[in-house]
């Protein structure tokens, strides 16, 4: 991007202009850095509607260039960043600016800044440090025809996910200023290799085989994680929905390509990634504490960041002690759990962000957790009663598999007691997920061109479809519409469920024992059952 | 609106003056108006010289002639309302309410009086009760509502607006005795009950529309609940249980008390268990509790045995582990050596076949 060079009267007036770009949400916007240098009141000044971080980068900009051995002479010096009516903010702009500055004060070619993206952050003595976002910036970028990137050597791994791109990761700004010279690229940078990146996670992570007993709640785990329905789990403290809750991204299946490059952009934009692995392979689990903020869990700020619903997108969002979360942070959740994304509104603007995620939730019975157990819970019913009124009909109404875990039995454990005996063998994970990935394919098979891939987003107008029922279903259906008192909701939720279990089976059609046991799975409802 | 009606409500109302008093005064003047009207000297002869002043500076307060006084506005606001007052003197007075040690002087209705003749049976116990109770309860409503016997009971959250609940629902009648004013519903939680008692029953109190429900009420107002029935059914009491105090009221009033027994050792049914061992009678079964009580046994339309016979083998096995007491799932597993998809998917059949039925907790009990 490299303009005429004018001269005049034996000093040199230049122009240059070089690409970066700025990630606001999820939205990737490029912007060009323009630097000119003319005669005047010497001095940097930098104008484009810039935050006061942006503005700052001036100061960084020259202290940095000096460092690196440019002599910044007494001249005026303007930069500019376009387009401007686009607040800029953050520090990615620096290692532009120093650029665009060098390339108008003719240290550099300027041909050599021609379509290449160029983002990082500057210290004082010209390093480069590494920014967040670099992933979909260099995503979008490459979508625009732009194939050369230069980036802070702590980013390159992440921008080498974009295959096609040539990514140059550079440590100072000394070694950019002489690659631009002389196309030189110093050994550091290549030097990390990229044969990591397809690291399972699973290994590191505790088996379901740890679990004694509680075979209702594998089941329940493998339906959940088969067709990635949402899991609500109840019982007194102890009973291992905690460890049940952690072992579920154990048992999901892998996450494709795609679904990790996504991920990746949501961890780069919020700064997470790991700079020597930073394509994510394995499922993420989250779980906030239940002081959470609303912001934090779904997303906030002037600029939101992403919140935790967004940074649980294709993995766990585990809210354990669910009654003791703020009745107003997770009603946030609705909207969310029904439409797998989240819109954020502010003054700058509406964000949309993903939250594909599974939720399991975990709660005890009441305040003691021992209830119905009478002779160790003291719990007066109107204290159960509120206790259980913390979570709102229409958020539980969005759970699709409940159950009741029982304190767990002494036989069930006792082996782990005894030196030298054998514990009774306990399904592990990688059988559980040998199964949850049998009925997974199935899945991918059916909704091939579609935009959902499980049986837990299958949209309410596309259930007839896939989840038809015959005769005998829809008659039971009928009866269970009236004898447990379901919404049209939980009609579809377990629709849905039953369409797993199916697929867990590998028939073809819902048949009743598919049904019957998507139903048992339903929510206890206590308005209904008056127990 | 009589007249008469009005002089009790004044009489009713008055503070200060105890049941035992105002009693006194009906037995010697005959009615509230003669009350009112009496001398100073008369009423000092039979409730003493300073309750006389009391009464006769409260003359003031009904002015029975001017039609904006303000106690005739209230009574005749409060009849519209559907809240009539019934005092000894009333012919409608519950005979057997008027028998009992204590009878209230007057209470206030919404809705309907028993039958005079014929049983009334009152169902009592814990507010907190098991699955078990809950179906028990049930079902000896459910036969009291179809021999046409009203059931007298509290209101209060659990066995009592259960029993109530089930009464209504199978077309029979009950009648509720509140410790708080009968315009307030309390347990605010049974207020569908509360509504439908005011079409199908009755709610009846004796403290005066307003008053907010207090622990020395309840109480009191558990005489009233034995003084309106013959027989006292007692389902699910702890040891230190309110319907413990209605059961002791109920034997001191000479009426039948029945005890539904728990299991040895079930706190929820200890005072059950203890009442049958002081003598109450035991209901081994609603059945036979029907029998005792000479009542007519209904109409078995639904046959456990007709069940039994259309249930598939394994349905009837796990029907056959289930208990009126409630089971969990790791129970029922254990019991049944069923795998736990197969297992959930039999008890969703028995729950729609109406065999089973799930608790809140998620745990499982038989149904006849």
């Amino acid at each position: 991007m490299a303009e005429d060079v004018l001269s005049r009267g034996g000093s040199f007036f230049m122009f240059a202009s070089v690409l970066s770009a700025a990630v606001v949400g999820f939205n990737v916007y490029f912007v060009t850095v323009e630097a000119d240098v003319s005669d005047g009141l010497p001095g940097l000044h930098m104008v484009g509607y810039l935050a006061s971080d942006v503005r700052e980068a001036g100061e960084r900009v020259r202290t940095a260039l000096r460092n690196s051995g440019v002599r910044l002479p007494a001249k005026r010096m303007i930069v500019n960043l376009a387009p401007a009516d686009l607040r800029k903010q953050g520090s990615m702009f620096d290692l532009a600016i120093a650029l665009a500055l060098s390339a108008a004060l003719g240290e550099i070619p300027l041909s050599s800044l021609s379509d290449i993206l160029i983002l990082g952050e500057m210290s004082l003595n010209g390093e480069i440090c590494s920014v967040p976002g670099v992933l979909p910036m260099v995503q979008q970028a490459f979508a625009q025809g732009i194939r050369t990137c230069i980036l802070p050597a702590q980013n390159a791994l992440e921008g080498k996910l974009v295959s096609g791109m040539r990514i140059i990761g550079m440590p100072t700004l000394g070694d950019v200023l002489e690659y631009l010279r002389t196309g030189y690229i110093p050994d550091v940078v290549s030097a990390p290799g990229n044969e990591n990146r397809n690291i399972s996670g699973y290994n590191a992570e505790p088996d379901f085989s740890d679990i004694h007993g509680q075979s209702s709640v594998k089941r329940a785990a493998l339906i959940a994680a088969a067709g990635c329905h949402n899991l609500l789990l109840t019982g007194p403290p102890g009973s291992g929905k905690t460890m049940t809750a952690r072992r579920l991204p154990s048992i999901m299946p892998p996450m494709s390509f795609e679904e990790s490059i996504q991920l990746s952009c949501i961890y780069s934009v919020s700064g997470l990634l790991e700079e020597h692995a930073p394509l994510i392979t394995a499922r993420p689990f989250r779980a906030p504490h239940h002081t959470v903020s609303g912001a934090a869990l779904i997303g906030g700020g002037p600029i939101p960041k992403p919140g935790e619903v967004t940074l649980a997108s294709y993995g766990v969002l585990f809210l354990d002690e669910l009654t003791e979360y703020r009745r107003s942070v997770l009603e946030l959740l609705r909207q969310p759990l029904e439409e797998h994304t989240v819109c954020i509104s502010r003054t700058r603007g509406t964000f949309l962000y993903p939250a594909d995620f599974l939720l399991v939730a975990a709660m005890n019975p009441c305040p003691c957790g021992y209830y119905p157990d009478r002779s160790r819970c003291t719990c007066s019913s109107g204290e159960i009663s509120r206790y259980r009124d913390r979570i709102s009909k229409p958020l539980l109404d969005r759970m699709d598999l409940c159950l009741e875990v029982e304190q767990i039995h002494f036989e069930d454990v006792a082996g782990t007691f005894d030196r030298g005996r054998s514990v009774p063998e306990e399904i592990s994970s990688s059988e559980l997920r040998a199964l949850a990935y049998r009925a997974w394919q199935i899945q991918q098979e059916r909704y091939m061109r579609l935009p959902y891939s499980h049986n837990g987003r299958i949209p309410s107008a596309d259930l007839p479809q896939w989840c038809g029922l015959d005769a005998g279903c829809r008659h039971m259906m009928a009866s269970a519409f009236g004898r447990m008192g379901l919404s049209a909701r939980s009609c579809h939720r377990i629709l849905r469920v039953a369409r797993t279990i199916a697929d867990l089976e590998g028939t073809e059609h819902i048949h009743e024992e598919h049904l019957a046991e998507a139903l048992a799975f339903r929510i206890a409802d206590p308005w209904h059952a008056g127990f | 609106m009589t007249m008469r009606g009005l002089y009790a409500y004044w009489l009713g109302q008055m503070p200060n003056l105890s049941n035992e008093m105002k009693r006194k005064l009906i037995s010697a003047f005959g009615t509230s108006e003669e009350v009112f009207n009496a001398g100073r000297n008369h009423l000092a002869a039979i409730i003493g010289e300073e309750k006389a002043d009391l009464l006769v500076s409260c003359k003031s307060i009904l002015n029975p002639d001017n039609e904006c006084d303000r106690m005739v506005l209230e009574f005749r606001k409060l009849s519209a309302l559907g809240m009539n007052y019934y005092s000894l003197e009333h012919p409608k007075y519950p005979e057997r309410l008027r028998e009992i040690h204590q009878a209230p002087f007057g209470f206030w209705l919404i809705g309907e009086l028993p039958e005079a003749k014929g049983l009334a049976a009152a169902m009592i116990g814990s507010r907190e009760p098991t699955p078990y109770g809950k179906r028990i309860a049930e079902e000896i409503a459910g036969m009291l509502a179809q021999a046409k016997v009203p059931v007298i009971s509290g209101m209060a959250r659990g066995i009592d607006s259960i029993s109530q609940k089930a009464v209504l629902e199978a077309g029979g009648y009950s009648l509720a005795a509140l410790g708080c004013g009968a315009d307030i519903c309390y347990p605010r939680e049974v207020a569908g009950l509360y509504e439908k008692l005011k079409q199908q029953g009755g709610i009846l109190s004796e403290y005066p529309p307003g008053t907010k429900p207090q622990p020395c009420y309840f109480p009191a107002r558990n005489r009233i609940i034995s003084g309106l029935s013959d027989v006292v059914i007692v389902i699910e009491a702890g040891r230190k249980s309110g319907s413990l105090i209605t059961a002791g009221m109920a034997l001191d009033q000479g009426r039948d008390v029945y005890a539904v027994p728990g299991r040895c050792g079930d706190l929820r049914s200890e005072g059950c268990n203890c009442l049958i061992h002081d003598g109450a009678g035991i209901v081994v079964s609603p059945g036979e509790l029907m029998e005792e009580l000479h009542l007519p046994l209904p109409d078995k339309d639904s046959d456990p045995r007709i069940n039994k016979r259309i249930l598939a083998p394994k349905e009837d096995m796990v029907y056959s582990c289930l208990d009126l007491y409630a089971k969990s799932l790791n129970t029922l597993e254990d019991e049944t050596h069923l795998e736990i998809p197969e297992l959930m998917r039999i008890l969703t059949m028995l729950e729609l076949e109406g065999c089973a039925s799930r608790t809140a907790q998620g745990h499982f009990i038989r149904l006849e």
